[in-house]
């Protein structure tokens, strides 16, 4: 069997709390963490809010070492960031706004030492592929919200790396815009076939563009639930076979948001 | 004003002045001849011209400043110190407000003293400037230097301290390295606070080069408004404190305009 493009091994985190009554506590935010993501997969991590699914996503990322246990990417070790993933993040932070979307796209090129000509071809081709046409002289703050994020997907397909890690990338964005987004989301990753780990809490959304559904238990101390596979052909559609499976994971994503309210409300009671 | 940025447009500038525009030319018109008015009576009320001088006896000394050349002496003065103390101060401010900014030891060492001086304004130490530096030159620029510096540091430090984690990480998995995230994500996002801390060691330049000069010097604005105090000549006294007013004019002007041209990709805001 090939190595997987991601695997995480019993992956922990856990974070020292910095304010409020228990301070300097231990909070386990992620515990024993397991999956891995084949080359050329798109998998979702779902997961209700503040389970930890960005955590994990910045494990992977690099961008925070895990507390215990392990994470590979093509067998490797993860030591920290790393060009062959490329991360889109859910705000406009990320950007950098004193740039205009072409040199946005370009700036890893620009890193690496690319001349210019390429750089303008390879910046061109992938805003073309995101439909940003005619925007490449404007900057950030005068494009609309699913814009952005369309910059920032050119600016890490610019890159061509192996893996895309997407942290609810959408998340931000009008549901109509959001409805667009997903599709050419599909479109795109039809054409280039990356490896996506694509982070969500909407269960339509992961339905839309997942090979395999990851399903995250409430947190604190969240792991995986349980791995489904989604065996619809592209492009989807709401058929008896989708409204299915949404039902059944939406259960499975009630009953973790009804265990995370009980414990809160426990937690109340303790304390009053 | 109005007109000069209608021209940059198009060269028949008043094909672009909007009604809007004109209206806010004719009020501030207005503004000034009833401050010129108001003035005009309280002289003529008072009566006694080296009390309040009227605004004709005022021009009158102004012309009489200019035609013996002592008012552009000393305006070029005032201004030679304060470009010359801002510039240093400034190219002596970034780098340290960088490094305050990037490293947290270098932060820690430094907050005794930034809280220290803090409450120490530039005029505090005009006398101990005057006995370490002279009564010449030196004395003024290091002075505009020391607020200068404290400023643009401080802002800088502040900017560098709130660039969001994402920008670098961004910027680290696109391939950069450590020394490129600082030269193409670091600086870049930065550069408005930098020019809002220029924007406030301007004005604390000006405080502080008219009191220094006012304690000790032989030329500038603030020994102009001093010196005329001695010999009772009131409307030079006008003629300083009006001049000063359109010396902040005019370099709040450039500023602005230096930014909106240069640095119009970075978004600052003036």
């Amino acid at each position: 069997m090939p190595l997987p493009d991601v695997e995480l091994r019993s992956a922990r985190r856990t974070f020292t709390k910095r304010a409020g009554p228990d301070r300097g506590r231990e909070y386990v935010a992620v515990h024993d963490v397991s999956f891995s993501v084949s080359a050329g997969e798109f998998l979702c991590l779902l997961g209700p809010s503040g389970c930890g699914k960005s955590t994990v996503l910045r494990m992977v990322a690099g961008f925070l070492p895990p507390s215990a246990g392990e994470i590979l990417v093509r067998g490797e070790r993860v030591k920290g960031p790393g060009m062959d993933r490329a991360v889109v993040f859910q705000g406009d932070a990320a950007l950098f706004n004193w740039l205009t979307t072409e040199e946005n796209v370009e700036f890893g090129l620009r890193m690496r030492g690319l001349p210019l000509a390429q750089r303008r071809r390879i910046a061109a081709d992938n805003i073309r592929l995101v439909g940003l046409e005619g925007f490449e002289h404007h900057h950030p703050n005068q494009l609309s919200g699913g814009m952005r994020q369309r910059v920032q997907i050119a600016r890490v397909l610019a890159n061509d790396p192996a893996i895309l890690l997407m942290d609810e990338p959408f998340g931000a964005l009008d549901a109509q815009t959001r409805g667009i987004m997903q599709q050419e989301l599909s479109r795109i990753w039809s054409s280039r076939r990356k490896t996506v780990l694509f982070i969500t809490h909407d269960i339509e959304e992961s339905l839309l563009l997942a090979d395999r559904i990851a399903v995250m238990t409430a947190g604190p101390a969240a792991t995986i639930k349980k791995v489904l596979a989604v065996p619809l052909m592209r492009p989807r559609e709401l058929g008896e076979h989708f409204l299915k499976l949404r039902r059944e994971i939406k259960a499975a994503i009630e009953e973790e948001v009804m265990k995370s309210m009980k414990q809160v409300r426990d937690a109340d009671s303790s304390r009053g | 004003m109005q007109t000069a940025l209608a021209v940059d447009r198009a060269p028949r500038w008043w094909a672009n002045v909007s009604s809007e525009a004109m209206q806010r030319a004719a009020i501030f018109t207005a503004s000034l001849i009833s401050a010129l008015l108001v003035w005009t009576f309280l002289a003529w009320w008072v009566g006694k011209p080296a009390f309040l001088p009227s605004p004709g006896k005022t021009f009158d000394g102004a012309v009489e400043l200019v035609r013996n050349g002592e008012l552009q002496a000393d305006v070029a003065a005032s201004f030679l110190r304060i470009i010359v103390g801002f510039t240093l101060g400034t190219l002596l401010g970034i780098p340290l407000g960088l490094l305050m900014g990037m490293s947290p030891l270098m932060r820690t060492f430094m907050d005794p003293y930034v809280e220290f001086f803090r409450f120490i304004p530039p005029i505090a130490f005009v006398s101990l400037a005057v006995i370490w530096f002279g009564l010449g030159e030196t004395s003024k620029i290091v002075l505009i230097i020391y607020t200068t510096v404290f400023m643009v540091a401080i802002n800088t430090m502040i900017g560098v301290l709130g660039v969001e984690p994402d920008k670098r990480f961004a910027a680290l998995c696109l391939g950069a390295s450590e020394r490129q995230v600082f030269v193409h994500v670091v600086i870049p996002a930065v550069v408005p606070n930098i020019i809002t801390g220029m924007k406030i060691a301007m004005g604390n330049s000006f405080m502080t080069v008219v009191s220094a000069e006012m304690v000790a010097a032989k030329s500038g604005v603030g020994f102009l408004i001093f010196n005329s105090r001695l010999f009772l000549l009131t409307e030079w006294i006008f003629v300083g404190i009006i001049t000063l007013g359109l010396m902040g004019f005019v370099t709040d002007r450039a500023l602005r305009i230096l930014a909106a041209t240069l640095l119009k990709r970075y978004d600052v805001k003036l």
